[in-house]
């Protein structure tokens, strides 16, 4: 098939709205690393956040040009690389003695816990697009559950809550558009509960540490900031000055007295939306999120429009994924979430999250260009019928 | 239902997925909604409602306030020689909200400084309130303690700073220093009392003196910088490396004071009282105080006010230690810092004859010429057992010879006349007339009342029915200045003021006038407002004392020869006061030129045994000082007048 046809198909809306995160994005890294001392250029973190971003344009064409459908055969092998992955990374960052979550590349650091999201979604929508009707509900729904738990598990080990987060919610809306039964919704929320408990309260009172201390008072600290104003509190605290003093349209940029003087911690990383909220203020932060709710729309009219079960449920998992992390990231930074390290999709500061979201837009490009394939193809079927 | 209509109409032409997984799709693009608005209202909140307090959250982190202490005036004396100057000093700040570690910090900074961390504690705590600006924790500290704090501050002591700070120096050393008083941060009681009202909390202020009576003159406004520091607290420094400047304000300094005090006559002052405590030591009497007050008789001018023991001010300069201030205040220093001339109460003794005398003639109790017997002992008429003592028997003495030769049986009769009389507030009257029982309004703060005492004070104090009563013994006593009656050397010069500028009373007072620091000129005078206000003596009363007075200096009299051959002539009382439990009080107070009067000196010495022997020469040390007198054995040829 000519390129040409695939460029018509393309959804020029989507990629706009991703490429116009991405430069804002690097605006506000510039804006929050420009003064770094420590750095050899001001343009450092840009221009690394640009190299990731032309990888992961690349990748976003391979991956929009081949048919994202030829993925489920490999569905058990995708699966079993990735844990293999994970595995290596968990080992080395065991010998190194410390959460080490990436595997140096040379280049850069690849973190298999962020491919790990997009895997995930392959796996399971194609093991959900997969059953066959008679099959049982309850077996779905727990083999569903045992495919997300060993890298969910293992995230979480390496320590990294935020990533475990993610694969579950990713997990729970793939379900959900598949069309779980309401119960077993019901089931996995006591559960959870059940399990957050244990591992917050219960087990470190008799000793068992799963979570290091600091984590869980990084996720409690949004309900109590006052507990840990030298830590977690701090952050929070000067996150919540910098997005609060940028009142309306902000202090300018470059001008964030919170961001350019280091009182806002991890400004270019995690805490990204606190640089945009102090220096360009409600207006800029209105922006943002009106470029998020296009990526959103058209990922989920794609996700509508894909004519295939497991083509929706990839869609729907890759745009929940980005929800999900804005959400919370967002949230953490504001106050009404906890601190959990999740980044800012195409706007935080990082090659694999950068790599792997835009990954994740060439499999919604895949999707919408089949479809779009598909459906003329059976227009003009149905026109010659007719 | 529209929506699956929709969707179900669509899929037949655009193969669109099916109506429930649509459905669902459509609910997440709900719940993605949901969470967007939740943000959109909390970022709403945070930027747009509650946005001014978070501004000022922010300003409060990088703003730095580093206040600059205005430097006081200077106070200097009639001649503007500098009695209290300043000096650069450096002090220790440290800036709470930028301290990282503040326990292990403060703990080592203790050391360094050598200040304990409770005291640097507690500053920090009385500076609570504004939290964004330094507080000095530590003053005048060592060049060693310096370039020792210097290296460590960025590695140890973020939030710790040194700055300079305007310091007190005292160029002639103790000269004064009770008189001068000193200065210190203000503490919670000064903080409300109506003398500091506007002060704030860490101010410097005048403790005590002429620091503390003109300290509104004194104490120039601050001023300060803002400026702006990153959150490890360094100062944000420009593209030329400068620290960023936000706002600054600079220092006003205090305006100049000038005093009545004559530096060269305060030191031969203090010069003679000091050798006068050890002429009291070496006749045997354990001297171990005194106080001297030289004083312009017709205008109130104080030229010298010392008192002994005295001390170094500049061990307040910086804050002292614990152990300074116990040996200060340790009963065995005898309380160097109380101002004795105004602050400590004595019984006058025989000084206070001349206003037993003012009281007798003005009054109509005593004839001039009315001559009374000293056999060296006096009895209350009808009463033999209670007997009243004369130094010594001075046989027939009328009123001038009772001054001179300080004969205490003619005013024990002065005394009983009142009685007699029932008068008993006729000396009272003239002793309060002429500036004795309450404060004579010096600008100094401290001034003791004295006391007067009267039947009424009796009533009231008295313990047992007959300590109540006003008993002959009570006027007998009175009248030579033993008994209850209690003086201030100050008020002692201020009633020989009286005699000596024609009856007068005048308001003695340090404070000559304020000066601008830059240009001199003079902004206010300090001066009494009111002229010396006539008390209505009636000039033979005072020619008659004035005359008794020139003769109880000259040879002769009960002092002997101590003024033998003194130019100008002099006029002058001694005294020695009978102080249950102790060796008796010294005093002398004298004017000079008798006929010309420019000088009243009144000094006394704690236990220094007798007005004659030890305060008279005292004085005289210091009229010599005024008058220079020719050298001894010019005197010797000199002819006889």
């Amino acid at each position: 098939m000519e390129i040409r046809t695939y460029l018509r198909h393309f959804d020029y809306a989507l990629l706009a709205a991703v490429l116009g995160l991405i430069a804002y994005g690097m605006l506000i890294i510039y804006s929050a690393t420009r003064s770094d001392p420590n750095l050899s250029s001001p343009y450092y973190y840009v221009r690394i956040q640009a190299v990731a971003a032309i990888i992961g344009a690349v990748l976003l064409i391979i991956a929009a040009l081949i048919d994202f459908r030829g993925l489920r055969a490999y569905r058990l092998h995708m699966y079993g690389g990735i844990i293999g992955f994970m595995l290596l990374v968990f080992v080395i960052g065991a010998a190194a003695k410390g959460g080490q979550r990436w595997l140096g590349l040379g280049f850069f650091n690849l973190q298999p816990s962020e491919v790990a999201k997009i895997v995930m979604i392959l796996v399971i929508s194609s093991f959900l697009a997969g059953r066959q009707r008679g099959d049982l509900e309850s077996h779905t729904t727990l083999i569903t559950l045992g495919y997300v738990m060993i890298p969910a598990l293992l995230v979480f080990l390496q320590p990294d809550f935020g990533t475990a987060l993610v694969l579950v919610a990713i997990t729970v809306a793939l379900l959900f558009v598949y069309g779980t039964r309401l119960l077993h919704f019901i089931i996995m929320g006591a559960a959870l509960a059940v399990g957050l408990l244990l591992v917050i309260e219960v087990l470190p009172a008799i000793g068992i540490q799963l979570l290091k201390s600091y984590q869980i008072d990084r996720l409690l600290v949004f309900l109590h900031p006052g507990n840990d104003p030298g830590g977690a509190g701090f952050q929070l605290l000067q996150s919540k000055i910098a997005v609060g003093s940028g009142m309306f349209t902000g202090k300018g940029l470059y001008h964030g007295t919170q961001t350019q003087l280091n009182f806002l911690p991890e400004h270019h990383t995690d805490f990204i939306f606190s640089v945009l909220g102090e220096e360009l203020g409600f207006v800029g932060v209105a922006v943002l999120l009106a470029l998020y709710v296009i990526v959103i729309w058209r990922g989920l009219r794609i996700a509508i429009i894909s004519g295939s079960m497991f083509g929706s449920l990839v869609a729907a998992g890759i745009v929940f994924m980005l929800v999900f992390q804005v959400f919370v990231n967002i949230g953490m930074t504001i106050g009404i979430m906890p601190i959990t390290g999740i980044p800012l999709p195409f706007m935080s500061y990082g090659g694999s999250s950068m790599v792997t979201n835009l990954l994740a837009v060439g499999l919604l490009e895949s999707i919408h260009i089949r479809s779009r394939l598909m459906g003329n193809r059976r227009y003009a079927l149905a026109k010659a019928a007719g | 239902m529209s929506l699956l209509q929709n969707s179900s109409y669509r899929r037949r032409r655009n193969n669109r997925q099916s109506p429930s997984v649509a459905f669902r799709v459509g609910l997440l693009a709900v719940i993605t909604l949901l969470l967007f608005g939740v943000i959109v209202f909390r970022v709403w909140f945070l930027e747009v409602i509650s946005g001014g307090q978070y501004v000022a959250m922010a300003n409060n982190n990088r703003i730095r306030f580093v206040p600059a202490e205005a430097p006081r005036g200077i106070i200097y004396d009639r001649n503007k020689q500098p009695l209290v100057d300043n000096r650069a000093g450096l002090a220790v700040t440290v800036f709470p909200a930028a301290l990282k570690n503040p326990q292990q910090e403060l703990a080592d900074l203790s050391k360094i400084i050598q200040e304990p961390e409770a005291k640097i504690q507690s500053t920090l705590q009385q500076h609570q309130e504004d939290s964004y600006s330094s507080v000095v924790v530590k003053k005048d500290i060592t060049p060693d303690m310096k370039s020792y704090l210097i290296e460590r501050i960025p590695l140890y002591f973020p939030g710790v700073d040194i700055k300079k700070l305007p310091l007190r120096k005292y160029p002639a050393g103790s000269e004064a220093a009770q008189l001068l008083g000193h200065v210190g941060q203000i503490d919670a009681q000064e903080l409300t009392e109506p003398h500091f009202q506007g002060y704030k909390s860490g101010d410097e202020v005048g403790k005590d003196g002429v620091e503390f009576e003109y300290d509104k003159w004194l104490k120039g406004v601050d001023g300060g910088t803002e400026i702006e520091v990153d959150a490890s607290g360094h100062p944000k420094s420009d593209a030329s490396g400068q620290p960023v400047v936000l706002s600054s304000k600079a220092a006003v300094p205090g305006n100049d004071v000038v005093l009545t005090i004559d530096s060269h006559i305060q030191q031969v002052t203090e010069q003679a009282l000091s050798q006068g405590i050890d002429l009291a030591y070496s006749l045997h009497y354990p001297a171990n105080g005194g106080a001297a007050v030289v004083m312009n008789p017709n205008n109130g001018e104080i030229l010298a006010m010392a008192s002994y023991p005295t001390y170094d001010p500049s061990v307040w300069v910086g804050g002292m230690s614990d152990a300074q201030y116990s040996q200060l205040t340790d009963p065995a220093a005898n309380d160097p810092l109380l101002n004795r001339a105004i602050a400590g109460q004595y019984p006058p003794g025989s000084t206070f004859k001349v206003i037993s005398a003012i009281a007798g003639l003005q009054e109509g109790m005593i004839n001039p010429y009315e001559t009374v017997n000293s056999t060296g002992v006096w009895h209350v008429p009808g009463d033999p057992a209670t007997v009243f003592h004369d130094w010594a028997p001075l046989g027939v003495v009328d009123l001038n010879r009772a001054i001179v030769m300080s004969c205490d049986t003619y005013f024990y009769e002065v005394g009983y006349r009142f009685y007699k009389a029932n008068n008993n507030q006729g000396i009272q009257k003239w002793a309060r007339t002429m500036s004795l029982g309450s404060p004579t309004g010096v600008d100094l703060p401290g001034e003791a009342a004295g006391r007067v005492p009267d039947p009424a004070w009796k009533q009231k104090v008295g313990q047992t029915a007959i300590d109540k009563m006003w008993l002959p013994g009570n006027s007998v006593n009175m009248a030579i200045g033993q008994g209850d009656v209690l003086v201030t050397p100050l008020q002692m010069a201020t009633v020989y003021s009286a005699i000596a500028n024609g009856g007068k009373l005048v308001k003695p007072h340090v404070g000559l006038e304020v000066e601008d620091p830059v240009t001199h000129a003079v902004i206010h005078d300090l001066r009494p407002q009111n002229p010396p206000q006539d008390l209505g003596i009636s000039a033979d009363t005072l020619q008659r004392l004035h005359r008794a007075l020139i003769g109880a200096a000259q040879p002769g009299s009960a002092i002997g020869s101590v003024f033998a051959g003194f130019k100008p002539v002099i006029a002058g009382k001694s005294g020695t006061a009978q102080v249950a439990g102790k060796t008796d009080y010294a005093w002398y107070v004298a004017y000079a030129p008798a006929d010309n009067p420019q000088y009243v000196v009144a000094v006394m010495f704690e236990q220094g045994g007798g007005g004659g022997a030890v305060a008279a020469p005292t004085v005289k040390k210091i009229l010599s000082a005024l008058f220079p007198q020719p050298a001894p054995l010019a005197a010797n040829r000199a002819p006889a007048r």
